[in-house]
């Protein structure tokens, strides 16, 4: 189901809300707990039913091993058992997302014939699998010792971050599925939710939806760009892609306050950001955090010296697993390795103390950043080769189509002047006539865009 | 500050008031001619007609007219399908239910929906083979199915509908030039529409003719014929013959640089294609090297949309009774 979608909005969040509150104000906790996690899973089958045997039977088998690593002490069963725990939960994510790519570059080198196995990637795959495997180390390294199965299932399964984030961490979660200070209706959490959810589905339909009208036949057609439709077709995607999963995120973050759940932000305003260090600080937070505490911090630590070289080669690594874990593609691997590169590269020049302009910063970011994701979306390599060639030709110009132009620098120059919707988030809304007025506005807007609700960029991964 | 559940009371009536708002303007204003009711000189009486809406105002269109032949196809068609012209040759009333980008599937959604609804004797098709390929970009924005809903609350209740009776006033209050006539057929006088003088026609038409060289390449590339889409251009012909409709199909012209530029490994599938089609049904082949395709005033832009004086040569080839035809090739079985 789509947080978009008619059905989550006008059916199954009310009903959702309604029954849990009910369920709470009876004080059937427990009840209200396998309400909220029937509910997900109902939620996420709807979307494709054949994978919800396989998410309970990942949640079984993590739960019982973190158990199990909890009871023992530090022992060579104890390794074994997270060992193994690990390599389950990692060959899971790479039969699915990797098997496939990996057969079709054997066949390109070898010259072999091995058939495809044309396997769907589940739903939310990349994202469960994060978060359990971070359960797991947590388990091994006696951080948590969550007792209760509903509470870890819930804390899995839970609907407004399970299909793509913000990656959520047991040691914040579970301990507020468990407050009892939670379980009562809050009206101004529920103001807060209703506002930074409308934030994020304006983001997704009214923006980010009408930015892929330009940005989608940018790349379909990437031989046929000049100088202007190619930075069109960048710009156009970097809004789209930016719009498209904060605004998932919102609708995440407000979905689940609703619920008096508290999920960690994902997006601080990243494309303000003037160098390319900042931006990980910025975009997608719950991946980097992940990345920073689960790879970067056991690689560096790992090494008996820390040295610059070193970390920067922990970076290397981070982030070319971040890259690779977008998606079984050489586009996403290049991906990867560009942002790896330019941040290595930024960090040489901090550590030489170089400094620019704070606006010269931001464009060199800018430009950066547009021809990276154009690597992301792009088809083929050769498209975005040809796309980011043209962003740089100044050979011949088409016609300018003013409509698409004032499109993107509209939602471009929203950006800045605007608070990020986490503002409400951390300071909370008032309750006068001023933001009643902006929020009905902002729901008449979406409410009369809805149509077929497009999919999120992100649920491909 | 208010209290907080009174502040929600507050968001629901805002909320109403400003729905009704958005109604009210979609309703008066009424940019696809849905009710009719108030049709005001300079205010709303030239309709939207903009490329991204013309399903819509199409479909509305055609609702109110009397008719009894009809042109269906993709961009081009909306040129060729000159139902002036058509009226003249053959003496039919033609609608031109013609948009850009038409997919096959819509095409035989459409004329099963106008099959059903009306008496229609002829309908002329317009077949562009590189619509048949597996490849082939789909840039609609609504499904036949939208198209047909009879509840238009949410047509009024609508972004998109807002910014098209913006864009209606916008274009009466300034006199706007109509896009389509009251048959749907695209009316563009080169220097009017483009905005240029009419001693730069000429240049103006070279230029934008001739400024597409890997166009036709590139999406002839990875050119395969889809099967599926085939089976519907069967299904057309089959509800043709239940309703009694006499149908004609054509292949539309190409710029011959445009028609060379295609893929020449694909010349062969494109030959094919030409010849599945046939077998479905006899087909007017006009993507052919011609003299008529040769010279770039026949065209308006850069995707070969052909010009009045081309078309009008099309259409007096597929009415003509005698077989003789000037310019195209009839494929058939046969």
């Amino acid at each position: 189901m789509l947080f978009n979608s008619i059905e989550f909005i006008f059916f199954f969040l009310p009903t959702v809300f309604s029954v849990y509150f009910l369920f709470t104000k009876i004080r059937l906790f427990e009840i209200s707990k396998i309400w909220l996690i029937l509910a997900s899973l109902f939620f996420y089958g709807f979307w494709n039913i054949d994978y919800v045997p396989l998410i309970i039977s990942s949640i079984l088998i993590n739960f019982y091993l973190g158990r199990f690593l909890v009871r023992r002490k530090k022992n060579l069963d104890k390794k074994i058992i997270f060992l193994v725990g690990i390599i389950i939960n990692i060959s899971i994510l790479g039969f699915f997302k990797y098997f496939d790519f990996i057969i079709f570059n054997i066949n390109h080198i070898s010259g072999s014939n091995m058939s495809l196995m044309n396997i769907a990637l589940p739903l939310a795959i990349s994202f469960f699998t994060l978060q359990q495997i971070a359960f797991l180390v947590d388990c091994y390294e006696g951080v948590s010792k969550e007792k209760s199965l509903i509470n870890y299932s819930l804390f899995v399964v839970f609907f407004p971050q399970l299909i793509a984030g913000p990656i959520v961490h047991h040691k914040n979660t579970l301990s507020q599925f468990s407050d009892i200070k939670n379980k009562r209706l809050n009206l101004k959490n529920v103001q807060v939710g209703i506002l930074i959810f409308s934030i994020g589905l304006f983001k997704k339909i009214v923006l980010a939806d009408n930015l892929a009208e330009i940005a989608n036949p940018g790349f379909t057609e990437y031989y046929s760009h000049d100088f202007y439709s190619a930075w069109l077709t960048a710009v156009a995607y970097s809004l789209q892609l930016y719009f498209d999963f904060s605004g998932y995120a919102d609708m995440a973050i407000g979905s689940a306050l609703l619920f008096n759940i508290k999920l960690p932000i994902n997006f601080n305003s990243p494309l303000k950001s003037t160098s390319i260090i900042e931006f990980w600080s910025r975009w997608h937070i719950s991946l980097t955090n992940f990345i920073n505490a689960y790879i970067y911090n056991p690689l560096l630590l790992s090494f008996k010296q820390i040295s610059f070289s070193k970390a920067m080669f922990a970076t290397f690594i981070s982030i070319m697993i971040a890259g690779i874990w977008h998606g079984a593609a050489w586009s996403f691997f290049l991906y990867g390795l560009v942002h790896s590169i330019a941040l290595i590269a930024n960090h040489l020049f901090r550590k030489n103390r170089l400094r620019l302009n704070r606006y010269l910063s931001w464009i060199l970011f800018f430009i950066f950043i547009n021809c990276a994701f154009v690597i992301f979306r792009a088809e083929t390599l050769t498209g975005s080769f040809n796309i980011i060639l043209s962003m740089f030709s100044f050979s011949h110009l088409n016609e300018i189509n003013t409509l698409e132009l004032i499109i993107v620098i509209f939602a471009f120059l929203l950006i800045f002047p605007s608070r990020n919707s986490t503002f409400y988030y951390e300071n909370g809304v008032k309750s006068n006539f001023k933001v009643a007025v902006f929020l009905a506005v902002i729901m008449v807007i979406n409410f009369a865009s809805i149509s077929e609700p497009s999919t999120f960029i992100y649920f491909q991964f | 500050m208010i209290k907080v559940k009174s502040w929600f009371y507050l968001l629901f009536v805002l909320f109403f008031g400003f729905a009704s708002l958005l109604i009210s303007v979609n309703f008066l204003i009424d940019p696809y001619g849905l009710n009719n009711l108030f049709q005001l000189e300079g205010i709303n009486k030239n309709k939207t007609q903009t490329d991204g809406q013309s399903r819509r105002f199409k479909f509305s269109l055609m609702q109110n007219k009397d008719f009894d032949g009809v042109f269906l196809g993709s961009s081009e068609m909306t040129f060729i399908g000159n139902t002036d012209m058509a009226k003249k040759i053959s003496d039919y009333d033609f609608f031109n239910m013609a948009v850009n980008e038409q997919e096959i599937f819509e095409t035989h959604a459409y004329l099963e929906r106008i099959a059903t609804t009306r008496d229609v004797k002829i309908a002329i098709i317009s077949l562009n083979p590189l619509k048949f390929s597996k490849d082939s970009p789909n840039y609609r924005h609504i499904e036949p199915t939208e198209l047909f809903q009879t509840n238009n609350f949410f047509l009024y209740f609508s972004i998109s509908s807002l910014v098209d009776s913006l864009k209606t006033l916008y274009k009466n209050l300034a006199n706007f030039e109509q896009i389509y006539n009251e048959s749907g057929t695209k009316i563009v006088d080169r220097a009017k529409y483009y905005n240029i003088p009419e001693n730069e026609v000429i240049s103006w038409t070279r230029k934008n003719v001739e400024s597409s060289p890997n166009y036709f390449y590139e999406i002839s590339k990875n050119f395969q014929v889809d099967q599926a889409k085939l089976n519907i251009l069967k299904k057309i012909v089959s509800l043709c013959g239940k309703k009694n409709i006499q149908l004609k199909l054509f292949i539309p012209p190409l710029y011959q640089k445009h028609l060379h530029r295609l893929n020449i490994d694909n010349k062969n599938k494109l030959a094919s294609l030409k010849l599945m089609i046939s077998e479905i049904h006899p087909v007017y082949d006009f993507m052919i090297d011609h003299e008529l395709n040769s010279d770039f005033m026949n065209f308006i832009d850069q995707v070969s949309h052909p010009s009045k004086k081309l078309s009008l040569r099309l259409l007096n080839d597929i009415f003509t009774e005698d077989g003789d035809l000037k310019y195209g090739k009839l494929i058939s079985k046969q």
